[in-house]
C-alpha cells in the first residue's frame, strides 16, 4: 500500500512537470494585442493629437459659443444647453477632461519627459514639457484651480491635490523655462514625423518649440494683466531681456503658427469639421461676432458666415441671438421678398459644403466650394502668428515691451495675418484697417488701442480657438458679452468657469481644496477679477 | 460507465441477507411506462437478498419469494427503479419510467467521475436525452428552461441560432463571466460569444447595439440529439474539481457512446419539421395614421396623423415621385392596417434530423451519427443551419486497458439581419412603420415607389426588404470536439486513467453592408474570423478501496490542465468601389482590428469519498491551481471543499410504504475564479480620439503611428476572485417513491470581486484593476416529482415541478464609488450597486411629493423629473418556477412543460420607441386630447412650498406627453415577469407487434410544440420579456428591438430498428 502510494505521488509529480515547467507553462499573460513598451516618439505624437482634437473639437465649441462667436441654428439641439448657459458636471468628462487631457494628452506627454529623461532625450522631453504646458494653460484657464504638482503620478497618488491657479501659472512659467533649456542641451534625437505639430527634424526645426514657449509665455504673463500687473509686467520684461539678442525677441515668425495639421481622409479631418460634418446644422453664426462684423465692414464676413437664403447676391445674412430658443427668424423676408430658410451658418471654409447638400443641393452660392477638402484639412489653430503679433502689441501697448516693439506695426502685422489666412487681398486689408473701428490712428488711448487689439484677436480666433477666444473675453471683457435670450442661471449671470466634472466629484476627495460647489460655472477663476 | 457500476454492485450483493426458506411465485412483465413496450433485460430483483431474475424477449419473469412480504425492485438501464410491495399478489406487471429518479442512479460528477447520486452531499440534477429532445428544441442550453431548480435561462432574441445564457445561483462577479463551463465528455469546450462589431454606425462608436446581430454562444454547437445527459452541477462544492473556471457551476455533458445494448446493433432515425411564427407583437393602435399633430404627413414614420376614418389622402408610395408642382396628386383612402407588422413575418420552417448508428458488445462499444438542424427563419431571408458527424468508441484491449475516443465535427451559421438601434435596423423600422401603410407592397425596393429615393423614407430609414436581401451578416462555423482516453486498471482497486479533449473552432463571418444603406451610403464590407481553441487534459488515479466491513473510500487524485486561446482578426472596409463586390480590395479604406487571448491553468486536485455501510458519505476535496492570468505572487491558490451526505432512512431503518427514502446533506466549499488575461500590466493603446458624437482621430494619423498610455493600471497585486457556499439539502420520497422532493438551501459570498475600479483621470488614468468587490447569493431549490395516478393497465400521470428563487446583494463595490457599471442602455445604467441586487437599474424618476403622487409643471403641464438618480429596480427575478405534468397510458403520452419567471424588470426601448411612434394602443389614451393627469400634484401656486392636489393643469395628451413619458428612465422598465407553455407534446409509439412486423424495433410519432402560449401582466402586453438585445454576456435587462419570440409547432418521428 504504502509502496503504491509512494508510485502514485511520483507519477503525479511527472504529470505535474514540477516547477521547471511552470515558467514556460503559465509565464504567457503579455498582452499580444496591446504592447507594454511603447517608444517616445510613438506616445509624443499621441498626446499631440488628443490634445489638439479636443481643444479643436468640444472645447473649441463650447468656447465659439460662450464667446458668442456662434449660437445654436434652428433644429439644433445638440449644444443648446450650452447656449442657455446650462453646462452640467457631466459635460466634458471621459473624453475631455479626465480621460482626454489628463489621463490622455497629459499623461501621453508625462510619459515622453519620465522615459525620455534617463535616456537624455532632451529635444523630445523639451517638446513634451512645452505640450505640457499648453495643455495645462487651456485646462486651468477653462476650470481655474486644478490638480498640476500631484497630478500624473499613477499609483503613486490617486487622488492628487487641487492646486491654486496661481502656484499652476508659476509652474507653467517654469515648465516651459525647463522645455527651452532640455531644447538647448540638443542632445537625443529629433522627433521629425513624430512631432505632428512642427515636424522638427533639425536644429533649426526646434527653435520654433523654442519661439513658440516663449510666445507661450508672453500669452501667460498678458493673462494676469488684471490680476497681477506688476507681476505681468516683470515677467515680460525679463523674457524681452533675456531674448533681446534675437530676431524678433525669439518669439513665433510668420511661419511658425502652431497648429495641428489635419487630413482629408476619413477620421483625420479638422475636429470642428468632423462634428458640424456629422451633426449638421447645429450652429449658426452668433450675432455679437455677426453684427460687429457688419459694422466693421470685415472683408471676412463671407468666409465666416454663409448668405441665410445660399441664394446669389445680394449676400444676407442672419444671425442667432446668444440663447435664442424660439422663435427662429426664418419666416424673415431677405430683401428679394424671398423667404430666408436658415440662418447663417459657419462658412464652408469651417464645416465645408456638407449642410448645403442636404438642405439645398445645387446651391449657386459662390462660396461653396465643390469640395469638403479645405474644411476637412484645415489646420487646428492652438498658437497662430496673428495672435503672437497681437499679444506683442499688448505688451507694447501696456509699455512692457522694450522700445524697438512699436505697438501699431504689431497690431497691423497680426490683423494684417489673419485676413491673409481666409485670402483677403492685401489692398482690402489696407482699407479694413483704415476703417475707424479697426485703424489704429483711430485710437486714440491705449484703452481704445487695447481694445483694437482684444477685438481683432477675438475675431480672428472664430471657429478655430474658441477656448481662447472665451478666456480672453473673460480677462478683458471686450467684447462686451450680450445677455442671453434663455438664460437657465439665471439672474444675468454669465458662464465664467466650466464645471469640474463627475468623475473628480465623485472619485477625488481633495476637490474640496478648491471651495467651490459642485456645479458651479459663476465663480470667475483667479485671473478674472473684473 | 458498467466498470462502476459492477463495483457498486459488488458490495450490495456481499451485504445481502440469505433468503427465507418457504417460498412461493410471482410473475409479470415490465413494461416501458411510456410506450408500452416489453422491457428485456430488465433486473427483478427481491428486495435484501440475492434472489432475482432478469426479464425476457416478452419482457416477463417468474421468481421465487418468501410466502409473505418481501418488496420487489425492479430495475433496466435508462428507467427509474422502483420498488413494489408483493403483498398477496402473484403477478404483477410494471411499467417503468424512463427516469431521472433511479435509486442507485449513479451520475457524471466532475471530471466525469461517476459517482451514485445517493452518496453526494451537494445538489446534482441530471436531464436525459429524452427530456431535452421530446419537443425538438434544437438548442441544447434552452431545452434546460423550467426544468432545472436553481438554473435561470435566457434568450437574446427569438431569431433562429441566437445567444443564450445560463446562470446558476445567481452571479458571482461584476464584470467577468458568470456562466458555467460546459463539459463535453471531461472536455472543457468553449462557450464564447464572440459579439459583433459596430457596423452600422460609423466605426468606432457604439456597442453591439449598432450592429446588433444575435449570434450564438459557442454552446448552441452541440446538437440536442446526440446527447445521452446533462448534469447540472450547481455549487462550489459540485464544481470545484473543475477548477477555477467551474466557479459559476458546470454544465456536463454525457454524450451517446453505444454503451449498453449488449450485444446488439440499433439505427435510429429521428426527424422532426416544426413550423416557427411570430409568437408576441406589440400591441399596436389602429385609430391613427401617418404624420404628426394630427396632421397626415406621407413622408412619416410615425402614427400621429389624423384618425384613418377613410378621408383621402395623398398616396406615400408615389409622393415623393410626384412632381411638387403638380397640381394633383394620387390620393388613397386612410384606413388601419392592423395586420401589416404581422404580415411581414413569414411562417418559418425548421426541420431537425438525425440518424444514429450504434452498437456494443462485451468489449467494444461504437456510435455514429450524423444529425442535422436547418432553419428558414420567420425574418425573410435569414436562415441558420448547423449540421454535426459524431463517431464515438471504446474498447477493452489485453485485460485491464480500456481506451475510447470521440469526436465530433459540427457546421453551423447562418445569415442574420441587424437589429439593434441602428438606422438599419429591420425590426425598428418595420414597427415604426404608421398604422396606415401596407409593409409587404414593399418586397419589390427595386421599384421606384420604393427604392433607395423614391421609398417615402428615403434618406432616413432604408426599406426593410433591400435591408435584408442586401445586409446580411453571415456566419460559417467549422468546429471540431474530440477526446481521447485510455484507461488502465493495473489492480482490482486502481484505476489510471488519461484523458486529452479537443475543442477547435474557426468562425468566419462575412458582413455586407450595400451602397445606399443609411449610415454606410458608400457601402461596407466586414471580413471577422475567429479562431478558439481549448484543450484539456486529465490525468486521474481512482482509488476503491474497502476498510473492513462497513467503510469503502473512494479516492480520485489527478492534475487538471486547461488551455483556452482565442484569436480574432477583423478587416472592415468602408467605401465599395463597384458596388455590390464585396472583397475587401473593393473598399476605399480598410481597418484592420486584432484579439488575441491564451491562458492556462494548471490543477492539483483530490478528492476523497468515505462511505460508512450505503447510507453516511463524507467527501472532501481540496484542488490547488496555477493560473497564467495572475500575477506569479498570487498564481497558486489553494481552494478545499467538504461534504456529507446521510441516508437516514437506510441508517435508521424507517423504510416503509409510506417513506421510500430520506436523506439530508450538507456541504461547504470554496472556489477561486482567476481574471481574464492580461489585467496585470499596463499596456499602451494604439490611439484613437472620439468626441461622442462620430469624430475622432484614428492613429495612424496621416500615416503617423501613435500609441497612448492606457488608460488602465494594472495591478501586480491581483489575486483571484474567491467564492465561499454552504449547502444544505433534504432528499425524501415517499409512498414507494411515487411522491418525492429534493430541497436545497444555499448561501454564497463572493469577495475580491475584480473590478476596474475608477480613479481620479488626473492621476493620469481612468481605472485600476483591483480586487474590491463582495457579493451574497443565497437561495431555495425545490424539485417536486410525483406520481399521483398509477393504474394497474398502464395509466400513469407524472408530475415534475421545479422552483428557484435566488436572493442577491451587493454588499461591498470599492472604497472609491458605491457603484460599478455593468452596463446600460440610453437614460438607465445597469450596476453593481452597494445594497441592492446585482444588475440593479439606476437613473431617473418623474418627481413625486411625499405621498407618491406626480408632480406636474404647473406651466407646461408635464409630469416633472425627480433631479435625484436613483435605483430603479433591477433585473433579477422573485423566483423562477416550471412545471411538467405527462399523461401516459400504453404507447401514448401527452407531456406539458409550463414555466415562469416573477419579478425583476427589464428595460424596452422597443415600447419606449414605439411610443413615441405614437404606434401603441395605449398613446390612444384620452383621444390624444389634453387631460387630467390622474392622482397629480403640482407645487402650491401660494409660493409657500408643499404641494397641492392638481385640479386644472392639464397635460398634452399627444406626442409632447409620450415624448415626455420616454425621458424618465423608470418610464422604461417595465414587469418581466412572464409564463410560458414551453413545450407540450403527444407521441404514441406503435406496439412492438405492429413495429415488429416492419423489422423494427420502434415506431414514435409525435405532435410537437414550443412556446406556443406566453403570458405577461397587463402592464405589459406587448414583447416577450426573456428576450435581451445584448447578447449572454452580463449587461442582460435590456431589450431593443430584438427580434420577437416565436411558437413552433409540428411533428416528429422516431423510428428504431
Amino acid at each position: 500500500m504504502k509502496t503504491n502510494l509512494i508510485r502514485l505521488g511520483a507519477v503525479l509529480g511527472l504529470l505535474l512537470g514540477g516547477s521547471a515547467c511552470e515558467k514556460d507553462f503559465l509565464d504567457i499573460n503579455k498582452d499580444p494585442n496591446n504592447p507594454t513598451t511603447a517608444d517616445i516618439n510613438l506616445v509624443l505624437p499621441s498626446g499631440q493629437a488628443t490634445a489638439s482634437f479636443i481643444i479643436g473639437g468640444q472645447y473649441n465649441v463650447v468656447g465659439e459659443i460662450l464667446a458668442q462667436h456662434l449660437g445654436i441654428a434652428q433644429g439644433g439641439n445638440q449644444y443648446r444647453a450650452w447656449d442657455q448657459f446650462s453646462i452640467p458636471t457631466s459635460t466634458f468628462d471621459g473624453r475631455e477632461f479626465s480621460g482626454g487631457l489628463y489621463a490622455g494628452a497629459l499623461e501621453d506627454f508625462q510619459y515622453v519627459i519620465n522615459a525620455g529623461t534617463p535616456a537624455s532625450e532632451w529635444r523630445m522631453v523639451g517638446i513634451a514639457k512645452i505640450l505640457k504646458a499648453h495643455t495645462y494653460q487651456v485646462i486651468t484657464d477653462l476650470y481655474g484651480d486644478v490638480p498640476f504638482s500631484e497630478a500624473l503620478q499613477g499609483s503613486a497618488n490617486l487622488t492628487p491635490k487641487y492646486d491654486r491657479q496661481q502656484d499652476i501659472y508659476a509652474g507653467l512659467q517654469a515648465l516651459l523655462d525647463e522645455g527651452i533649456s532640455d531644447i538647448a542641451k540638443q542632445q537625443g534625437r529629433f522627433p521629425g514625423t513624430a512631432d505632428m505639430n512642427y515636424r522638427a527634424a533639425t536644429e533649426a526645426d526646434m527653435q520654433k518649440w523654442v519661439r513658440l514657449a516663449n510666445t507661450l509665455k508672453l500669452r501667460l504673463y498678458l493673462r494676469l494683466s488684471e490680476v497681477d500687473a506688476a507681476g505681468a509686467r516683470a515677467g515680460i520684461q525679463a523674457l524681452y531681456a533675456r531674448n533681446q539678442a534675437a530676431t524678433d525677441f525669439n518669439f513665433m515668425r510668420a511661419a511658425d503658427s502652431y497648429q495641428f495639421n489635419n487630413g482629408t481622409a476619413t477620421n483625420s479631418e479638422n475636429p470642428f469639421y468632423q462634428t458640424n460634418f456629422r451633426l449638421p446644422n447645429n450652429l449658426a453664426v452668433s450675432s455679437n461676432l455677426g453684427d460687429t462684423l457688419v459694422r466693421y465692414q470685415d472683408p471676412r464676413l463671407p468666409v465666416y458666415a454663409l448668405d441665410a437664403d445660399l441664394t446669389t447676391t445680394p449676400l444676407e445674412f442672419l444671425f442667432v441671438r446668444p440663447g435664442q430658443n424660439a422663435p427662429y427668424p426664418n419666416n424673415f423676408t431677405t430683401s428679394t421678398g424671398q423667404a430666408a430658410v436658415r440662418l447663417s451658418f459657419p462658412g464652408t471654409f469651417f464645416i465645408g459644403q456638407a449642410f448645403t447638400n442636404v438642405n439645398r443641393a445645387g446651391s449657386t452660392f459662390p462660396g461653396i466650394t465643390a469640395t469638403d477638402a479645405p474644411a476637412k484639412s484645415r489646420p487646428t489653430l492652438l498658437l497662430t502668428y496673428e495672435e503672437s503679433q497681437l499679444l506683442r502689441a499688448e505688451a507694447a501697448v501696456r509699455g512692457w515691451a522694450p522700445a524697438a516693439e512699436n505697438a501699431q506695426t504689431l497690431y497691423e502685422a497680426g490683423v494684417r495675418a489673419a485676413l491673409t489666412r481666409y485670402g483677403i487681398s492685401t489692398a482690402d486689408a489696407t482699407t479694413y484697417l483704415a476703417r475707424p473701428q479697426v485703424s489704429w490712428a483711430a485710437a486714440g488711448s491705449p484703452a481704445a488701442q487695447l481694445r483694437h487689439v482684444t477685438v481683432q484677436k477675438w475675431i480672428s480666433f472664430f471657429a478655430t480657438n474658441g477656448a481662447e477666444a472665451w478666456t480672453e473675453v473673460r480677462r478683458s471683457n471686450q467684447p462686451r458679452l450680450q445677455a442671453p435670450l434663455v438664460n437657465l442661471l439665471g439672474g444675468g449671470r454669465f458662464v465664467r468657469r466650466l464645471p469640474y466634472p463627475d468623475s473628480e466629484l465623485q472619485r477625488n476627495p481633495r476637490i474640496s481644496d478648491t471651495g467651490l460647489t459642485p456645479g458651479d460655472v459663476t465663480t470667475p477663476v483667479w485671473w478674472d477679477v473684473n | 460507465m458498467k466498470r462502476t457500476l459492477l463495483l457498486f454492485g459488488v458490495p450490495l450483493v456481499l451485504l445481502a441477507e440469505p433468503a427465507a426458506a418457504q417460498s412461493r411465485t410471482v410473475s409479470g412483465r415490465v413494461t416501458d411506462r411510456g410506450t408500452g413496450q416489453a422491457l428485456p433485460g430488465a433486473t427483478v430483483l427481491l428486495k435484501g437478498t440475492t434472489t432475482g431474475a432478469s426479464t425476457n424477449a416478452e419482457g416477463t419473469f417468474s421468481l421465487t419469494v418468501p410466502a409473505e412480504g418481501g418488496t420487489l425492485v425492479i430495475s433496466s438501464i435508462g428507467y427509474a427503479t422502483i420498488e413494489q410491495v408483493i403483498g398477496s399478489q402473484s403477478t404483477i406487471n410494471i411499467g417503468l419510467a424512463a427516469g431521472t429518479e433511479q435509486l442507485s442512479e449513479v451520475v457524471v460528477t466532475a471530471l466525469g467521475i461517476e459517482r451514485e447520486r445517493k452518496s453526494l452531499g451537494y445538489a446534482v440534477e441530471t436531464l436525459e436525452n429524452k427530456d431535452i429532445t421530446r419537443a425538438s428544441e434544437p438548442n441544447l442550453v434552452r431545452s434546460l428552461q423550467g426544468r432545472v431548480a436553481g438554473v435561470q435561462v435566457s434568450s437574446a432574441s427569438g431569431g433562429a441560432g441566437g445567444a443564450t445564457r445560463i446562470v446558476i445561483r445567481g452571479a458571482q462577479s461584476f464584470t467577468g463571466d458568470n456562466q458555467p463551463i460546459y463539459v463535453v465528455d471531461g472536455n472543457v469546450i468553449s462557450n464564447n460569444a464572440v459579439t459583433n462589431l459596430s457596423a452600422a454606425a460609423p466605426r468606432g462608436n457604439g456597442d453591439d447595439l449598432n450592429n446588433g446581430v444575435d449570434l450564438p454562444n459557442r454552446a448552441a454547437d452541440i446538437d440536442p440529439n446526440n446527447v445521452e445527459s446533462i448534469t447540472v452541477l450547481k455549487g462550489p462544492a459540485a464544481a470545484a474539481l473543475y477548477g477555477a473556471r467551474a466557479a459559476s457551476g458546470a454544465i456536463i455533458i454525457t454524450t451517446k457512446k453505444g454503451a449498453g445494448l449488449k450485444g446488439r446493433s440499433q439505427i435510429s432515425v429521428t426527424s422532426a419539421v416544426t413550423l416557427d411564427r411570430v409568437n408576441r407583437l406589440p400591441k399596436f393602435q389602429n385609430t391613427y395614421g401617418s404624420g404628426s399633430d394630427g396632421v397626415y404627413d406621407p413622408q412619416n414614420n410615425v402614427s400621429w396623423g389624423p384618425r384613418m376614418d377613410g378621408r383621402l389622402v395623398p398616396d406615400w408610395r408615389t409622393y415623393t415621385l410626384a412632381d411638387p408642382n403638380a397640381a394633383v396628386v394620387d390620393s388613397i383612402p386612410l384606413t388601419p392596417k392592423p395586420d401589416n407588422v404581422r404580415d411581414f413575418f413569414e411562417t418559418g420552417v425548421t426541420t431537425n434530423n438525425a440518424v444514429s448508428f450504434s452498437g456494443s458488445n462485451q468489449a467494444s462499444n461504437f456510435y455514429v451519427s450524423l444529425a442535422d438542424v436547418r432553419t428558414k427563419s420567420f425574418i425573410p431571408n435569414t436562415t441558420y443551419k448547423r449540421t454535426s458527424v459524431s463517431l464515438s468508441g471504446g474498447t477493452q484491449l489485453f485485460n485491464k486497458l480500456t481506451t475510447s475516443a470521440t469526436l465530433t465535427y459540427v457546421k453551423s451559421g447562418g445569415d442574420r439581419g441587424v437589429q439593434g438601434q441602428s438606422r438599419s435596423n429591420i425590426l425598428q423600422t418595420i414597427y415604426n412603420t404608421p398604422r396606415d401603410i401596407v409593409l409587404t407592397d414593399q418586397k419589390n425596393y427595386n421599384d421606384p415607389r420604393y427604392d433607395l429615393t423614391g421609398y417615402y423614407l428615403a434618406g432616413f430609414r432604408n426599406n426593410p426588404y433591400f435591408l435584408l436581401d442586401k445586409n446580411l451578416l453571415t456566419d460559417d462555423v467549422d468546429r471540431l470536439l474530440g477526446t481521447a482516453t485510455v484507461s488502465y486498471d493495473p489492480l482490482e482497486w486502481l484505476n489510471l486513467t488519461f484523458r486529452q479533449g479537443v475543442d477547435v473552432f474557426t468562425d468566419r463571418r462575412r458582413q455586407t453592408i450595400s451602397q445606399g444603406t443609411i449610415n454606410n451610403l458608400t457601402g461596407r464590407y466586414l471580413e471577422d474570423n475567429n479562431f478558439g481553441r481549448n484543450l484539456t487534459t486529465d490525468a486521474l488515479i481512482n482509488v476503491t478501496r474497502r476498510f473492513g466491513e462497513n467503510v469503502t473510500l473512494k479516492g480520485v487524485f489527478g492534475t487538471n490542465y486547461q488551455e483556452q486561446m482565442t484569436a480574432r482578426s477583423v478587416a472592415d472596409g468602408v467605401g465599395l468601389v463597384i458596388p455590390e463586390f464585396y472583397d475587401l480590395s473593393n473598399t476605399s479604406v480598410v481597418t484592420n482590428t486584432k484579439v488575441d487571448t491564451k491562458q492556462r491553468i494548471l490543477g492539483v486536485f483530490g478528492d476523497v469519498q468515505l462511505a460508512y455501510r450505503d447510507y453516511l458519505y463524507v467527501g472532501l476535496t481540496g484542488r490547488n491551481d496555477w493560473t497564467s492570468t495572475l500575477p506569479k505572487a498570487t498564481r497558486s491558490f489553494f481552494y478545499p471543499s467538504a461534504n456529507v451526505g446521510f441516508v437516514f432512512t437506510d441508517a435508521f431503518k424507517l423504510q416503509s410504504n409510506y417513506l421510500s427514502f430520506g436523506k439530508l446533506r450538507a456541504n461547504i466549499a470554496s472556489v477561486g475564479k482567476p481574471p481574464i488575461p492580461y489585467q496585470i500590466d499596463p499596456v499602451f493603446v494604439r490611439t484613437t480620439v472620439d468626441n461622442g458624437f462620430q469624430a475622432q482621430y484614428v492613429f495612424p494619423l496621416q500615416t503617423v503611428p501613435g500609441f497612448r498610455v492606457g488608460n488602465v493600471l494594472g495591478n501586480p497585486r491581483l489575486k483571484s476572485e474567491l467564492t465561499t457556499a454552504y449547502e444544505g439539502g433534504l432528499e425524501m420520497r415517499f409512498f414507494q417513491n411515487r411522491l418525492g422532493f429534493d430541497l436545497t438551501y444555499y448561501r454564497s459570498v463572493s469577495k475580491n470581486i475584480i473590478v476596474n475600479v475608477p480613479v481620479p483621470g488626473t492621476s493620469g488614468f481612468t481605472a485600476q484593476t483591483a480586487n474590491a468587490g463582495t457579493m451574497e447569493n443565497r437561495g431555495v431549490e425545490l424539485a417536486l416529482n410525483a406520481t399521483p395516478v398509477q393504474l394497474k393497465n398502464g395509466f400513469t400521470w407524472d408530475l415534475n415541478f421545479t422552483f428557484t428563487r435566488n436572493r442577491n446583494r451587493v454588499t461591498e463595490v470599492t472604497n472609491v464609488t458605491p457603484n460599478i457599471g455593468v452596463g446600460g442602455l440610453g437614460s438607465v445604467a445597469l450596476e453593481a450597486r452597494v445594497g441592492q441586487p446585482y444588475g440593479s437599474f439606476f437613473g431617473t424618476k418623474m418627481l413625486r411629493d411625499g405621498e407618491g403622487r406626480v408632480v406636474i409643471d404647473p406651466v407646461s403641464g408635464f409630469p416633472r423629473l425627480d433631479p435625484v438618480l436613483t435605483t430603479l429596480g433591477n433585473i433579477q427575478p422573485k423566483f423562477l418556477a416550471g412545471a411538467s405534468t405527462t399523461l401516459s397510458y400504453k404507447g401514448l403520452a401527452l407531456n406539458v412543460l409550463f414555466d415562469t419567471r416573477q419579478g425583476g424588470k427589464f428595460f424596452s426601448n422597443t415600447i419606449s420607441t414605439l411610443y413615441f411612434a405614437g404606434a401603441l394602443e395605449e398613446t390612444t389614451a384620452n383621444d390624444r386630447q389634453p387631460f387630467l393627469y390622474p392622482n397629480s400634484v403640482i407645487p402650491n401656486p401660494d409660493g409657500s412650498g408643499g404641494f397641492v392636489p392638481n385640479t386644472a393643469v392639464l397635460t398634452d395628451g399627444a406626442f409632447n406627453y409620450w415624448r415626455q413619458v420616454s425621458t424618465a428612465g423608470e418610464n422604461n422598465l417595465f414587469d418581466a415577469s412572464f409564463i410560458k407553455l414551453r413545450e407540450a407534446s403527444l407521441s404514441y409509439a406503435l406496439p412492438a407487434t405492429v413495429v415488429s412486423k416492419v423489422k423494427l424495433t420502434g415506431i414514435q410519432f409525435s405532435l410537437i410544440g414550443r412556446n406556443l402560449a406566453l403570458w405577461t401582466p397587463d402592464s405589459q402586453p406587448h414583447v416577450d420579456p426573456e428576450v435581451s438585445s445584448l447578447g449572454s454576456g452580463n449587461n442582460q435587462g435590456y431589450e431593443f428591438f430584438a427580434y420577437p419570440s416565436t411558437r413552433s409547432y409540428g411533428a416528429s418521428l422516431r423510428l428504431t430498428l
